[in-house]
């Protein structure tokens, strides 16, 4: 009879140790085709043993110990890994996986939510959470104890029944394994991590304990499908899944602008460009977006595999998301890092997490691929904090784009736009939430040059060819700014324009924008030549008479003027390339120049002196020209 | 122990699709009886929009497409014509000698028939056979749709049967033995015979090496 006990009580540990395992191991599987960081399909099969006989002798070397579980070896999957020690603690707790698709378009265009949320309330945060997100798929695996009510005798049939237990479990898993790739979520996934691109979705996964109900609407496009429940002594384990029968009206569809967000090749080399880049909070290895190539439905037909009739479906309509519920009840999800997840938590307080968990170092790292791995969390909250709190930009951007409204300087957020599908429009979408926030200057300078960045920054670069910018050092488009100062732009006209910029005008937005690049080279030029002394007009070189007419006086009060002057002397300027075919053609000017130097030196005036110093910088600028 | 039999639906393919969707079939329903330590290894359908899995044994893969390669030259040789193939599993039972055989006997616990009816459709060599036979690109997408629901109904009646008939499953011996034993009978030469060779494979002594050692 003793023995009889401890072989019960034995078997009884035994399955409490199969049924912890089976939760690992069910989680393991979900997470590897659903977490977009880690997936088994990057496992080739060459890797697999060539024969059994040889799979069989080098199995004990060549899987792991956790592989020999329900003798299925997995690939390594960090977010299931270490969500292990969480579930170990109690296997009659349920486990729910929801699969969350995240928009990152609308999470990335949707100010209005952000500027509201800055006032605190969480309410909205939550808000926010929901236009993006939608629930996918829930995968709920739960084992419900039930006391043995046999008698003792039937104890010897329980090792029996552990053997048939664990075989089952076997069979349940593999099954299991099978149904993750079959459903639609897998397309998704196996586009995102097959792209190597930033997509305009992501997947993410949230872990609870506990489940929070659907909304009725959501509840109603829900396909179920139930695995037949494995019972034994101890209890029952069951693993349902409840998931959208249709994706394809729930993907983000690209946006059809002909503009996708791209590194301008004219920028590189520019100045401007390389401000930007340095400047930017976020780094993203890939800078270009492909929209989604594959469209998929879900026929509903195939989705009919009704569970079965002992496994019910238990699922009561769903409210808002988790911030209806305090957070003191509920247990930690531990879908997110701790250090992504305390940041977006200290701004949003809704999603629930640990605190005490290591953070996922290894995901976050950019050479697994674009932002597609990091948690949604930080990356596009990271950018929405960019554009929506200049406070946490850069220094670099920071003094260019804050303060008066109208130093609207470069677009400090264009490559930032990079990771959002197509161009304008959602740049227009973002104008008109920013509009509602008039402390968001930032909001208001993108808003404003959202829609004439492209013609502002080739104008700019046209501009900054022209007049050959390796003589200019300005590390900042502060040219902006000084032109501001030098050039007051008395003229309202202009700061009408800046602020009609703002709405979503093109045409007007792109017209002060292009005057704008050129009232900056106009005044990175005059700032140039305010280093040197006036220039003497002599008539007897057309490059003299053109040069002198930069005079900073006249580029200050009429900037059209300077515009067409620096026509004038882009023309000179490949006027002078085609002069500086023999250094003996300089030489000759320079000797021309020392005659008048000579010649006003005669005269024994200061100005002569103050002369000759001009014409000296004058002919270097020659030769620089030419 | 009962032998559990499952009618697969019938789906209606085209020659070209033949080794695709067999393969699908067959190593879902072998991935789901090597119960023996596998790595999984997914693998991309390239005329379907589906992910199956297969237990990552060659020696399985490799029986397995040698007999899709006999089912072809079959189909080749017997066009427009429904076919069926039969996955069983078994065991092998050392029984006494009875006046069929001395040898061991095999005594199959599950088979599975997979039903195809396989179209040929012509190649359009001459513009009557194009008009008449040869679809058009929107009803070839429509055809090609529907075969991969009906694929994907396969399998979910494969995932649906598995869970639900597991008692008839035998004891796994051990880790290192991948599969059950099994064998795949696919149409022979004539129709009538196939009937035989299904009576055959009933009686046969081992003529296949045995998974089990």
């Amino acid at each position: 009879m003793s023995s009889s006990h401890r072989n019960a009580h034995s078997d009884a540990a035994k399955k409490e140790q199969i049924v912890t395992e089976f939760f690992a191991k069910s989680l393991h599987i979900i997470l590897e085709a659903r977490s977009p960081f880690v997936s088994s399909r990057n496992y080739s099969g060459d890797q697999t043993a060539s024969s059994p006989s040889s799979s069989s002798s080098s199995s004990s070397s060549y899987h792991r110990p956790r592989d020999k579980w329900f003798n299925l070896a997995l690939q390594d999957c960090p977010a299931a890994l270490e969500n292990n020690d969480f579930w170990r603690q109690s296997n009659l707790e349920p486990m729910i996986v929801d699969v969350i698709l995240v928009d990152q378009q609308k999470m990335n265009f949707s100010p209005k939510e952000l500027f509201r949320n800055s006032s605190g309330k969480e309410q909205e945060g939550f808000t926010l959470e929901k236009r993006h997100e939608k629930v996918i798929e829930r995968w709920v695996v739960k084992y419900e104890n039930q006391k043995s009510r046999h008698s003792t005798s039937e104890s010897r049939r329980s090792g029996l029944n552990l053997h048939e237990f664990y075989k089952k479990l076997l069979v349940l898993l593999r099954s299991l394994y099978s149904t993750v790739r079959l459903l639609p979520a897998y397309k998704l996934f196996r586009d995102i991590i097959s792209s190597g691109q930033i997509q305009a979705f992501t997947l993410t996964h949230r872990l609870r304990s506990f489940m929070e109900p659907f909304a009725h609407r959501e509840d109603a496009d829900m396909q179920r499908f139930g695995f037949t429940p494995v019972d034994s002594s101890c209890g029952r384990l069951s693993v349902s899944v409840s998931y959208q029968h249709s994706l394809s009206d729930l993907r983000p569809e690209p946006t059809s602008t002909p503009i996708s967000p791209r590194i301008i090749p004219d920028y590189v080399g520019s100045p401007l460009t390389e401000f930007k880049r340095h400047s930017l909070p976020v780094s993203h290895s890939s800078p270009s977006y492909s929209p989604i190539t594959r469209h998929r439905s879900w026929s509903p037909d195939i989705s009919h595999p009704s569970p079965t009739s002992n496994y019910p479906s238990p699922y009561p309509t769903y409210n808002d998301y988790p911030s209806s519920v305090p957070r003191a009840q509920r247990p930690p999800p531990m879908s997110l890092p701790p250090n992504t997840s305390n940041a977006f938590h200290a701004k949003y307080g809704s999603i629930e997490y640990d605190e005490e968990w290591p953070p996922l170092a290894s995901l976050t790292s950019t050479s697994i691929s674009p932002p597609t791995c990091l948690p949604w969390s930080i990356q596009p909250r990271t950018l929405s904090r960019c554009e929506s709190a200049p406070v946490r930009m850069p220094p670099g951007t920071q003094h260019v784009t804050l303060g008066s409204p109208a130093k609207q300087g470069l677009p400090p957020f264009s490559p930032v736009r990079q990771t959002r599908p197509g161009g304008f429009e959602n740049d227009r979408g973002f104008d008109t939430g920013v509009s509602a926030a008039e402390k968001f200057e930032v909001g208001r300078d993108e808003c404003g040059r959202s829609l004439g960045a492209r013609s502002w920054s080739n104008a700019i670069s046209r501009s900054s060819r022209r007049l050959d910018y390796d003589d200019l050092d300005f590390v900042c488009p502060f040219v902006v700014d000084e032109d501001d100062e030098m050039d007051p732009l008395g003229r309202p006209d202009s700061r009408d324009r800046k602020s009609q910029s703002r709405e979503p005008s093109g045409a007007g937005a792109e017209l002060a924008l292009a005057r704008k690049s050129q009232d900056a080279a106009v005044g990175a030029l005059v700032l140039m030549l305010n280093k040197a002394s006036p220039l003497l007009q002599d008539s007897s070189s057309s490059t003299t008479s053109s040069l002198s007419k930069f005079n900073c006086s006249n580029a200050a009060q009429d900037p059209h003027r300077m515009s067409q002057e620096l026509s004038a002397v882009s023309s000179v300027t490949s006027a002078g390339r085609l002069m500086s075919k023999t250094t003996a053609l300089a030489l000759e000017e320079l000797r021309g120049y020392r005659e008048m130097k000579e010649s006003l030196l005669k005269q024994g005036s200061w100005g002569g002196r103050s002369l000759d110093k001009d014409k000296d910088t004058f002919a270097e600028d020659t030769f620089k020209f030419g | 122990m009962n032998c559990e039999v499952c009618q697969l639906k019938e789906l209606e393919v085209e020659s070209f699709e033949i080794r695709e969707v067999l393969r699908c079939i067959l190593h879902t329903i072998m991935f789901h009886r090597a119960l023996g330590l596998v790595r999984p290894r997914d693998v991309d359908l390239q005329l379907f929009d589906i992910t199956y899995v297969q237990c990552g044994d060659v020696e399985i893969e490799r029986k397995i497409d040698e007999k899709i390669d006999q089912f072809i030259s079959w189909v080749e040789k017997h066009p427009h014509k429904k076919s069926q193939i039969c996955l069983s599993f078994y065991e092998v039972k050392n029984n006494k000698a009875t006046w069929f055989s001395n040898k061991v006997e095999r005594l199959y616990w599950e088979q599975w028939y997979i039903n195809l009816n396989v179209v040929q459709r012509p190649k359009s060599q001459s513009m009557k056979s194009h008009l008449s036979k040869v679809l058009d690109p929107g009803e070839e997408s429509a055809r090609r749709a529907a075969v991969e629901a009906s694929l994907r109904d396969v399998l979910f009646h494969i995932i649906r049967f598995v869970n639900e008939k597991k008692d008839h499953i035998p004891p796994i011996p051990n880790r290192e033995v991948i599969s059950f034993s099994y064998d795949i009978t696919i149409p022979s030469s004539s129709d009538n015979t196939f009937g035989m060779d299904m009576l055959k494979r009933m009686l046969q002594t081992s003529g296949h090496p045995s998974m089990i050692s």
